[in-house]
Parts: structure tokens; C-alpha cells; sequence
């Protein structure tokens, strides 16, 4: 059976606005450990608030748990950051032992570089040393959740061919580790780099998707950039739209090992009207999941 | 930047890494491959220009917002002068690498912003009563 599930979001506000919903609705929930985390001044990562809120959740729901983090630097090779992994996968390995995670991934790429954190997954080349060093981060990784991977980037620049990435995941991925496939993440990509979308999942290894991501975004201004492009930005803020959807059908029957779709909404982007809205996409999974 | 003995992949990381954080981040680019040996430079440059441009935005918001989250007291300076902060800001994240999130960021900008206001290293910027030391 595919789990339906939904990333919970670490904001008050939106905790609040989405309180009965996260507690009748999602078969699974989804954090990412970094945003329960509150850093001490010696580097230490230690439990926050939403920490304790999440875990107090799983108690009382008994529902499981996904991991997902965004910037342990997956496509890092930089031995230098060696100590930063460590007290990352501490935290992690002492957040499994309470959230029991299903699964781990993270995002594909690197947000650490030069001892700079950008918050930001940024593109790296596709060659033999970028497949290298994210299998070794992968399998670090796999020391305390068997169960890894990486996510889809949405990308905004790439090295060489967007179409190329399908090739690069294949090499990195091969069978050991499993895709979280983002679709508002491959629409992103298409959007902005002008690749076809429909193309580039039939290139993936959809033998190795655990898990579809299902989200909305929004588009930069055109006055941002002085040539006035607009980007699609990846966002999680809005509502999924009809062509994520349509991604999502094409994928029907093609990823026999998938075990979960996973809704997204963004903190700081939930108001009261929009609970029926995600009530109703959540539903929308579910269809698509039984009939797969 | 230097290039001792570091793998390509760690380079032309710390090179996008270092060109992100710039104002305008095509004109860093063509700037760092004026001296960065050829493998660096055809990396570099099959990335799109408007790509820099739009990332550079973003992880300046990114930044922008760390910073407002963890310090009420940089968020009352942009509450009361934008224009002022901004501009200190763009002034910041040129100049100062950033580091690991965590609730040290916001005091971090502020400390910086009073050192170089006395050093006169701040351009036109003025700090309102409510921050300054």
C-alpha cells in the first residue's frame, strides 16, 4: 500500500492553522531533523521545541516517520567539512532512535562549500568525482537509516544538460540508494531550463522511487532580472498545480517500489482557507495511490 | 581565490559558492575565471547567466530572512529604515561568508554593522538609536 502523508511544518502558525488536519489526515508525517534542531555556540545540535512537538505527535498518532534534510552537503567532497558531518550525523543518529525513520534522504546537491553554508542546494558537475563523493555521503549516511537517498534539486542552472541529470542520478543511485522524486522540482527544471519534462522521468531509474513529492510554487517577478525572464521558483508555498498533477499520472504504474507520496506546503505559507484545499489534495493522492 | 591542491568538485563549489554572494554574480564570474586555471573556467561559465543572477537572489533572501528570524532588534532597523538596512545588508553578505544557521546570525549582521560604522567601512548607513552602542 502507498502511504499518503504530509511534511509537517515547523512554524507555530501553521501548526496551529493545520492542527486537526495533521491529526486526522496524513498516514505518514515527513520532518526535516535540521529545522528541530536548535545549534549551540559549540556546534552541538540539540532538540528544539518542534522537536518535542513532532515526537509527542508520534506518540500519541503512532504514524511513521520520514526523514528528509536539506543540507547535510550530499554532493560535498571536501574533507575539510568532516567535522560538520559528524555532529550532523549524531543529531540525526539520536533523532532515528526517537522518530524511527522509515527512510532518509536528502537533497542532491551542495549547500556547503568552502566552509559557507548557502542554504540553498546549488547544482554541482556531473562527473565521476560529484558521483563519488555523494555515494560516500550516502553511505555515511546509511550507517544510521538503512533506508537512504537523495531528492531532486530543482534547478535554476545546471552544469552541462539539464537532460543529462537522469544519467548522473542512474550512476549515483545504481542499486543501493533510492530517488525522492520532487515533481514540482522536475516541473521547476523543465520550466526553467526548457527541457521536457514527460522525457526526463522516462530517463529516470523509476525502479528506485520511494517516494513522490507533490507541491506548489510560484514564479519570480519579471523586475527581479534585468532581462525580465521569470523563473519558476521552488517555492512549496501555493497551491499544486494541474501540471504537477499531470506529472503524477504519467507516473501511474511506472515506479513498482514506491511506498509514498508526501504533500509539501512551505511554514509561513499556510492560511485558514487553505486547510479544505490541502484536505483535498491529500484526497487527490490517495486516488492516484489506489489506483496504482 | 587561491587554487593549492584542492579535487575540481571542492573548486568550482567554492568558487559558485563565492560568486552567489556577490551583487552582480556574472560580473564575479567573469572576474574569477580572469586568473582561474581552464577546468575551472569551462565549468564555470556553462552555467546560465540569468541562473546566477536568480540563485545570487535567492541566496540573499535566504540570508536576509536568517537574519530578521533571529534578531528582533535587526528587525525593528528594518522595520524603521529599510533603505538603510537593505543597504547594509547587500554591503554584509558581500563582504562576510556565510556560516552555519543558527541563532547567532541575526547579532552577528548587528556587530558587524557597528564595527564598520566606527571604522567608517559602512557606506551611508545609519544606525537609529534603538541598535547602536
Amino acid at each position: 500500500m502507498i502511504s499518503c502523508g504530509f511534511v509537517l511544518p515547523p512554524d507555530e502558525p501553521s501548526l496551529e492553522i493545520l492542527a486537526a488536519f495533521i491529526e486526522e489526515t496524513p498516514e505518514h508525517y515527513e520532518v526535516s531533523p535540521e529545522t528541530l534542531w536548535r545549534r549551540s555556540d559549540d556546534g552541538a545540535m540539540n532538540p528544539n521545541g518542534f522537536h518535542r512537538r513532532f515526537l509527542a505527535l508520534k506518540q500519541r498518532t503512532r504514524r511513521p516517520f520520514i526523514g528528509r534534510g536539506v543540507g547535510y552537503g550530499l554532493c560535498d567532497a571536501d574533507e575539510r567539512q568532516g567535522n560538520r558531518r559528524r555532529r550532523w550525523r549524531e543529531a540525526l543518529r539520536r533523532d532515528h532512535g526517537h522518530f524511527d525513520f522509515q527512510w532518509y534522504s536528502d537533497h542532491l546537491g551542495n549547500s556547503v562549500a568552502h566552509e559557507q553554508d548557502l542554504g540553498l542546494p546549488l547544482p554541482v558537475p556531473m562527473i565521476e568525482e560529484a558521483t563519488r563523493a555523494t555515494r560516500q555521503r550516502l553511505r555515511e549516511l546509511q550507517t544510521i537509516v538503512p533506508a537512504v537517498g537523495f531528492e531532486n534539486t530543482a534547478q535554476y542552472m545546471v552544469f552541462g544538460q539539464a537532460e543529462g541529470e537522469p544519467k548522473f542520478f542512474r550512476s549515483i543511485l545504481r542499486t543501493d540508494f533510492h530517488l525522492v522524486l520532487d515533481l514540482h522540482n522536475v516541473h521547476t527544471t523543465a520550466s526553467n531550463l526548457g527541457i521536457d519534462p514527460h522525457a526526463y522521468l522516462d530517463a529516470l531509474p523509476l525502479e528506485t522511487v520511494i517516494e513522490i513529492h507533490i507541491s506548489g510554487g510560484s514564479e519570480s517577478r519579471p523586475h527581479w532580472l534585468a532581462s525580465g525572464r521569470i523563473f519558476t521558483l521552488d517555492g512549496h508555498d501555493d497551491v499544486v498545480p494541474e501540471r504537477v498533477w499531470e506529472l503524477l499520472d504519467h507516473l501511474q504504474g511506472k515506479c513498482r517500489n514506491l511506498r509514498g507520496l508526501t504533500l509539501e506546503r512551505m511554514e509561513g505559507t499556510i492560511r485558514d482557507d487553505d486547510v479544505p484545499l490541502l484536505r483535498e489534495e491529500l484526497s487527490r493522492m490517495r486516488r492516484w495511490a489506489t489506483r496504482t | 581565490m587561491g587554487y593549492a591542491h584542492m579535487s575540481l568538485l571542492v573548486e568550482v563549489q567554492a568558487a559558485l559558492a563565492h560568486i552567489l554572494r556577490q551583487a552582480d554574480p556574472v560580473e564575479a564570474r567573469r572576474r574569477l575565471c580572469e586568473t582561474a586555471p581552464h577546468v575551472i573556467r569551462e565549468n564555470l561559465n556553462q552555467l546560465d547567466a540569468d541562473g546566477l543572477r536568480i540563485s545570487a537572489l535567492l541566496v540573499s533572501r535566504i540570508r536576509f530572512e536568517r537574519i530578521l528570524r533571529t534578531s528582533s532588534r535587526a528587525e525593528q532597523w528594518f522595520d524603521a529604515e529599510p533603505a538603510a538596512y537593505t543597504d547594509a545588508f547587500r554591503q554584509y553578505h558581500a563582504q562576510v561568508p556565510m556560516l552555519e544557521p543558527g541563532p547567532h546570525e541575526g547579532n552577528a549582521f548587528l556587530e558587524w554593522v557597528n564595527m564598520a560604522a566606527r571604522t567608517a567601512n559602512l557606506r551611508r548607513a545609519t544606525l537609529p538609536r534603538a541598535i547602536s552602542r
